[in-house]
């Protein structure tokens, strides 16, 4: 058997460029392979972010009790009888009546038009009055 | 026999046992495919679903009223735990704060599946899941809550342990208080874990319903009424507050507070002389009688038919209209309602809106009674004209004088923020207000002297009236409903509020029992809206009347 060696690189040649160009068999396999594998993939990712979305939703659930269990407090703290409790009992207050008002002769006046010094100068003035009254 | 034909007997030999799997396996997944997808489904695929809060009840300045929040419930599984070993007991009694006996109690009550403990906190739930107790396990569920305890539970009912209304506002706006679960679809692994797949159902969270109840008068209410109640030892009162600018309903008291029942809309009283005023308005604005025309009120004793006196409580002689009221003069109302007749008389009870449901959205609202024209004798026609022999709800008594401190227009009362303003017809004439409201302030203030405020002017109308006893079907000789219906600030409105205390111990008389309730409430309302003075210093009306004799000893009993 005699060896010939350009018949050999001549075989080896068109075997790569089978390879390079490849039949519509072995890209239809391929793609299959690959659609195969997508679908797996998928598959797998859904179960993974299935168990995310569980421990999402138990994760929400408990801080809505956490909120809940806030609130509830909150809202029992703000309650008018616990503040009327609270407002007797530690800082002595005692419920107003109408006789507690006090209420103001005319409409507020507007500050003294004028510069910043003049108005500076009314207000001094104003309270000088006020302390020797 | 060639190669090929011996090659092929072999194989088929050899592939003779596969044909019953062949077949078995076609029978499977042709013919019982559904039946068997279903039970596959059964095991790992479950359909969940996710709470939604019921919805949250706010007052008009959106305070919340009742609210839901999520709670655990901690249960057994009986067919993995069949017995509670003393390990669980030691490990979960004090998780559940339930003594050991309890909780074996408990684990015998039900059947398959046993409620440990309910409404566990967050915490709580976290500890028992953490315990790992095969058969013990936790599942969410919400729980209905009232911040501000008994206040307006009158208003608000009761839900069920299922979270359904069963009576109030919870039971009337159930539907929309509800929202619709989400339902999502998950399988289960082989650990019993749920994995997330689809959502099925999608959710609807339900719109936060505000009241017009005002938390912070609604507490005024029912402290006032509390107090009272520690005083007189009454059997029931109750307090309402309205806008009368709009018909809103400020505060619903109810003494003792009950849940389950709402008399402020659901039962009905016999107003007694509260409802003069209204036959004073419709005497006035019919035009039969004038503020000037006078009345002889038979010096407190007055024989209407053969065998039936009519009583006043103390001796009246001649008086008109503003005296009637101030002396509270039933003779002088029946006399009144003699030159009204049945008519007229009939026709303004109902413009007032007696014997109508307001509408109001609560359940098991009462009508009233008012008995129809051709029923109105000389006699009843006497008796309803100072509030006996009429049934009204308290809603319609306050909804009534608010039309009278509005100026004269009926307002449909309204509980709900979005629901619109209703002004249901004009009752009397602006000119009939003007002449009666001053002669409700000369009732406080010659009177009904407890309810009355300094620098503030007050108008109101006391009521004592005897109450049936519902076993004898007469009316009681010791028990009494005292009532005070009034409006303040007079010379513009801004509350109406009517007390009605019943049965109480002692002291029964409207101004002694119900006056002072109303001036406690309308004194805290005047400070919670720095509301400014509004009295006049000269006098407002003057009343013409004699006395005829010293006063006797009357008592307040309507007809023998």
């Amino acid at each position: 058997m005699s060896y010939n060696g350009a018949a050999m690189r001549e075989r080896l040649l068109e075997k790569l460029r089978q390879m390079a160009n490849p039949s519509k068999k072995t890209l239809r396999v391929v793609l299959v392979s690959l659609a195969v594998l997508a679908l797996a993939w998928e598959q797998i990712e859904a179960t993974r972010l299935g168990y995310r979305v569980e421990a999402s939703r138990r994760t929400v659930h408990a801080l809505q009790g956490r909120i809940g269990a806030v609130q509830r407090q909150l809202q029992s703290d703000m309650s008018p009888a616990q503040l009327a409790f609270e407002a007797r009992t530690r800082l002595g207050m005692q419920p107003a009546g109408p006789d507690c008002l006090r209420l103001l002769d005319g409409s507020p006046k507007p500050a003294t038009s004028g510069s910043f010094l003049g108005r500076l100068f009314a207000r001094t003035r104003r309270s000088l009055t006020a302390s020797a009254t | 026999m060639d190669t090929r034909f011996r090659l092929a007997l072999a194989a088929s030999i050899a592939l003779l046992p596969l044909l019953p799997l062949a077949y078995r396996l076609t029978y499977l997944q042709v013919f019982e495919h559904r039946s068997l997808d279903n039970r596959a489904s059964g095991e790992f695929s479950r359909s969940a679903e996710e709470i939604v809060p019921r919805a949250d009840v706010l007052d008009r300045n959106g305070k919340v009223l009742a609210q839901s929040i999520p709670v655990w419930t901690c249960f057994v599984d009986k067919r993995m735990m069949p017995t509670l070993t003393a390990d669980a007991v030691r490990r979960l009694a004090p998780i559940l704060k339930l003594s050991p006996s309890a909780l074996t109690r408990r684990f015998r009550q039900g059947g398959r599946f046993a409620a440990l403990q309910r409404d566990l906190t967050f915490e709580q739930s976290q500890a028992v899941a953490q315990a790992k107790i095969e058969g013990i396990g936790v599942s969410p569920s919400e729980q209905r809550f009232y911040p501000n305890g008994e206040l307006a539970r009158s208003v608000l009912g009761q839900v069920s342990m299922d979270g359904r209304g069963i009576a109030g506002i919870e039971l009337s706006l159930d539907k929309r208080l509800t929202g619709k679960a989400r339902k999502l679809k998950v399988i289960r692994d082989g650990s019993g874990r749920m994995i997330y797949r689809d959502i099925e159902k999608d959710a609807s969270a339900p719109e936060p319903v505000q009241l017009t109840i005002d938390r912070s008068i609604q507490y005024f209410a029912e402290e006032a009424l509390g107090e009272a109640g520690k005083q007189l030892h009454m059997q029931q009162g109750i307090a309402v507050v309205q806008d009368p600018s709009n018909g809103d309903i400020l505060a619903m008291a109810v003494y003792p507070p009950n849940p389950l029942k709402n008399p402020i809309v659901q039962d009905t009283y016999e107003p007694g002389s509260t409802f003069k005023t209204f036959t004073a308005a419709a005497a006035l604005d019919s035009g039969d009688v004038k503020t000037t025309d006078t009345f002889f009120c038979e010096n407190g004793a007055y024989q209407i038919a053969p065998g039936t006196i009519i009583h006043d409580h103390e001796p009246v002689g001649t008086t008109d209209l503003a005296g009637i009221l101030q002396y509270s003069s039933n003779i002088g109302a029946a006399k009144v309602s003699e030159r009204l007749g049945p008519e007229t008389f009939y026709r303004y009870a109902r413009a007032f809106g007696f014997a109508s449901k307001t509408g109001l959205p609560l359940p098991g609202e009462t009508a009233g009674e008012i008995r129809p024209m051709s029923a109105l004798t000389r006699v009843v026609l006497a008796a309803s004209a100072y509030g006996y022999g009429v049934a009204v709800s308290p809603l319609q008594i306050v909804s009534a004088y608010s039309a009278v401190a509005n100026g004269g227009i009926l307002y449909q009362p309204r509980l709900l923020s979005d629901d619109p303003v209703v002004k249901i017809r004009r009752v009397a004439s602006p000119d009939t207000i003007q002449k009666l409201v001053p002669m409700l302030e000369n009732v406080v203030e010659k009177a009904a002297t407890v309810a009355r405020i300094p620098g503030y002017r007050v108008a109101g109308k006391t009521g004592t009236a005897r109450r049936l006893d519902p076993l004898t079907k007469k009316y009681s000789q010791t028990s009494y409903n005292g009532s005070f219906a009034g409006f303040l600030p007079a010379s513009r409105p801004r509350w109406t509020i009517l007390v009605v205390i019943s049965a109480p111990k002692g002291e029964y008389y409207g101004a002694q029992v119900a006056a002072p309730v109303f001036a406690r409430i309308a004194k805290q309302l005047l400070a919670l809206y720095a509301v400014a003075p509004d009295k006049p210093a000269a006098p407002l009306v003057t009343v013409t009347a004699r006395a005829a004799r010293p006063a006797l000893a009357a008592s307040a009993r309507p007809i023998r």
